[in-house]
């Protein structure tokens, strides 16, 4: 088992803001606070509150949007400093990296002395403090809990005292959080106990997912010990010319590198989970640096990492950035996985599931164009046109297990008022036709007058024939109404006042017709 | 001592053993026998009672648009995608109502002279295509309904515009039942299904449905029930 150190500092999105952490700030993604300051917390701001509730909470609380770029880009700085104390870094995310402990500890004479200079180092280039808690102990998961201990002292653990160490923890420390929420009903509520389970019964009830959790919970490195070796032949690597001394452009070409490098690991039945971003300038100078991730990188994943580092590398201070263009850059994959994707039936049987559906429609959303691509959402309402909402493709998650649950933009569940009972509103069957924008038409009595109706609803005649768009007027054979709706008459721009009628004219069609100010309307057809 | 004869195996076990192998090497369907379920009262005008992986089915007729919704229904509801295509105004309450499920509904809005490319991108994930009036060349046709052929979808055109000849051509005709001279709503409608065809479904066919029925449902009609509730609404 791999002595590990562990580098964290905390509320880093935060950090990286650049914003005096003594303020109230919190970091926003996907609409929801994501890192929030030390004083920001003390309010009451939250992991996974909304903008509003955060702000609700603390007034004055400063907001910044989340740039996983400028995270990776001010890391760099903090990366450089601990590589004074050793080379090899892997970094797990943006604030958060990992380093073999065995050469460094030795070299300063154990692991507390290596853990002073890992501080010092990083004190040494951070303007205003940076945060850095070294954790170490046997294998990343224990470090990294290691690292997150107040007590700087209890952030060493000794040598052997890992199974120790994490047995009291809570079970939550795993991040799967189906896998928690099922041990903590089953009354596993620390990692102790998981451990004390068989490992083979654990594997029988939870499988893959299982055999992973209880391999960190004993201790032990998370990695099968039968993992696959890479095969060396499987680097990508491509030439720019001429070198690049701009972000985008390199990673333009790291989008590429990442997709192809991507395919050949699949093709394998592989997919990565330690990369190593190489880079070589112009003036024979080489960056490296190692990313590291808990599963699989996708190709997306990949994409991104690479171009964080390209970022940290090139953006970073004058000191740390290459002295020329980079004129080379390649991506190594240093451990991998079996790949758990999806396969495809053998005789191209093709899946019901969403995934494939949501990949295909996100294409043609693409070519398209925005608003080209639309799911229905039903809704409450009176008006035919308001009880179905078409809503964009690309802000729903049409995941695998169909869209039905997770498509409601407002959150689970159904779409308000869906439910309820909306008096007034026209009842089933409804017509297959409603119009998005009406038809103008007229409806006209025995005298060949338009039929009107007063303001208690009553109708000036019965109707006769049914003129459509100016169209010859057709024989009226059935008609129900008027069915008068008065809705909205608190709010003046949405005040609508009508007065309702199904016919059925003489060649079978049913229509859905509405008299609005005076002026009748084709709603909708039955057809 | 003599040997077993079981040794040597007698011609009826080996004609049951081949005839075992060959169950187990058979496939379990053929692609041309598979087909999309639809609602029961349609089955019977529709070749295999279903609407077939790679053909193209027609719809028209005053009332295509409610006859394609009950189509689609009992696919849509076992969790095949539907695509409509090129529609607009349509109102997918009613399609709601007539069973399809609204969370397999896709809605495309293809600009003028990307139909076919639209719809050929769309065979390659969703199931049933259903494409409003459009106009496409007679080459295209065929060449879209190849593809469909090979992606196994279902192409449902609704119009006359489809100028190849359809594996099935459906119209639905129909009346509703409930309204009166000023009273009464719309509540029922008895809709006449006529089914030809080429190949297997070029024998005319047709079905008398309530789509829908007082209850909402979609169920066959007959004659009796028809009358009473004529007289019942007056």
């Amino acid at each position: 088992m791999a002595r590990t150190t562990v580098v964290w500092c905390p509320d880093w999105p935060v950090v990286a803001s650049g914003i005096d952490r003594r303020r109230p700030v919190a970091v926003l993604g996907s609409g929801r606070v994501i890192a929030a300051s030390v004083p920001a917390r003390a309010e009451g701001v939250a992991r996974g509150q909304r903008r509003r509730e955060a702000q609700a909470c603390c007034p004055d609380l400063v907001v910044v949007d989340e740039d996983p770029a400028r995270d990776a880009r001010c890391f760099e700085a903090v990366l450089a400093a601990i590589e004074t104390v050793t080379p090899l870094v892997e970094i797990l995310r943006p604030g958060l990296c990992a380093f073999a402990t065995r050469g460094p500890s030795r070299y300063h004479g154990g692991d507390a002395a290596m853990a002073d200079a890992v501080g010092e180092a990083i004190a040494a280039v951070s303007v205003d403090g940076i945060d850095a808690r070294v954790g170490t102990a046997d294998g990343v998961f224990a470090a990294t809990l290691a690292a997150r201990r107040r007590d700087s002292t209890a952030r060493l653990v000794p040598v052997g005292a890992t199974p120790a160490f994490l047995a009291p923890l809570p079970v939550s420390t795993l991040a799967e959080p189906d896998l928690v929420d099922v041990l903590e009903r089953l009354g596993i509520v620390t990692l102790g106990r998981l451990a004390a389970l068989d490992a083979v019964d654990v594997v029988g009830r939870f499988g893959p997912l299982g055999a992973h959790a209880h391999r960190l919970a004993s201790g032990l490195d998370p990695r099968p010990p039968d993992a696959r070796p890479i095969p060396p032949d499987l680097d990508v690597s491509t030439e720019i010319d001429p070198p690049a001394e701009r972000t985008d452009r390199v990673a333009f070409v790291g989008k590429a590198l990442a997709d192809s490098l991507h395919d050949q690991l699949s093709s394998r039945g592989l997919a990565c989970s330690t990369l190593a971003v190489v880079a070589e300038t112009e003036h024979g100078e080489r960056l490296e640096r190692r990313w590291r991730h808990e599963g699989a990188l996708g190709p997306a994943a990949i994409a991104d990492r690479v171009r964080w580092q390209l970022e940290g590398w090139l953006s970073g201070s004058a000191a740390s950035r290459p002295t020329g263009g980079i004129s080379r850059l390649t991506l190594v994959p240093e451990e991998a996985r079996a790949a758990s994707g999806r396969q495809l039936d053998l005789w191209g049987g093709r899946a019901t599931g969403g995934d494939r559906v949501a990949r295909s429609l996100a294409r043609l959303q693409a070519t398209l164009g925005s608003g080209a691509v639309t799911v229905p959402e039903l809704r409450g309402g009176r008006d035919l046109r308001s009880r179905v909402v078409l809503v964009p493709v690309e802000a729903v998650e049409l995941g695998e297990g169909g869209a039905g649950e997770g498509r409601s933009l407002e959150g689970p569940g159904p779409a308000m008022g869906v439910a309820a009972p909306w008096p007034g509103r026209i009842p089933a069957p409804s017509p297959a036709t409603v119009f998005a924008a009406p038809v103008r038409a007229e409806l006209i009595d025995d005298q060949g007058q338009p039929v009107t109706v007063d303001g208690r609803g009553e109708p000036s005649a019965a109707p006769r024939s049914l003129s459509v768009e100016g169209a010859a007027a057709i024989e009226v054979t059935a008609w129900a109404g008027p069915w008068p709706v008065d809705e909205r008459w608190w709010d003046p721009s949405a005040r609508r006042r009508q007065a309702r009628y199904q016919a059925i004219t003489v060649d079978g069609l049913a229509r859905l017709l509405a008299l609005e100010s005076g002026q009748w309307w084709v709603l909708a057809v039955y057809d | 001592m003599t040997s077993t004869p079981a040794a040597v195996p007698d011609a009826s076990t080996g004609r049951d053993a081949l005839a075992l192998l060959g169950d187990r090497i058979r496939p379990v369907t053929l692609a041309g026998e598979r087909s999309l379920p639809v609602l029961e009262p349609l089955r019977s005008v529709l070749p295999d009672g279903g609407l077939g992986r790679g053909t193209v089915v027609t719809v028209d007729g005053p009332l295509a648009r409610s006859l394609t919704f009950a189509l689609v229904a009992e696919a849509s509801g076992q969790g095949s995608w539907v695509a409509l295509v090129g529609f607009e105004s349509i109102g997918l309450l009613a399609a709601a109502e007539l069973g399809v499920a609204l969370d397999r509904v896709v809605l495309v809005d293809p600009p003028p002279g990307t139909v076919v490319s639209t719809l050929a991108a769309l065979a390659d994930a969703i199931d049933l295509l259903v494409v409003g009036p459009v106009r496409i060349r007679p080459s295209d046709a065929r060449r879209l309904g190849a593809r469909i052929r090979e992606r196994e979808a279902v192409l449902i055109p609704t119009g006359t515009w489809w100028p190849e000849p359809a594996d099935v051509v459906l119209s639905a005709t129909g009346t509703w039942v409930g309204l009166g001279e000023g009273h009464g709503r719309l509540r029922a409608r008895k809709v006449r299904v006529e089914a030809t065809g080429r190949r297997r479904a070029a024998r005319p066919r047709s079905v008398d449905l309530w789509l829908p029925g007082i209850d909402g449902e979609i169920t066959l009609a007959d004659e009796a029930q028809v009358r009473s509730l004529a007289e019942r609404a007056g």
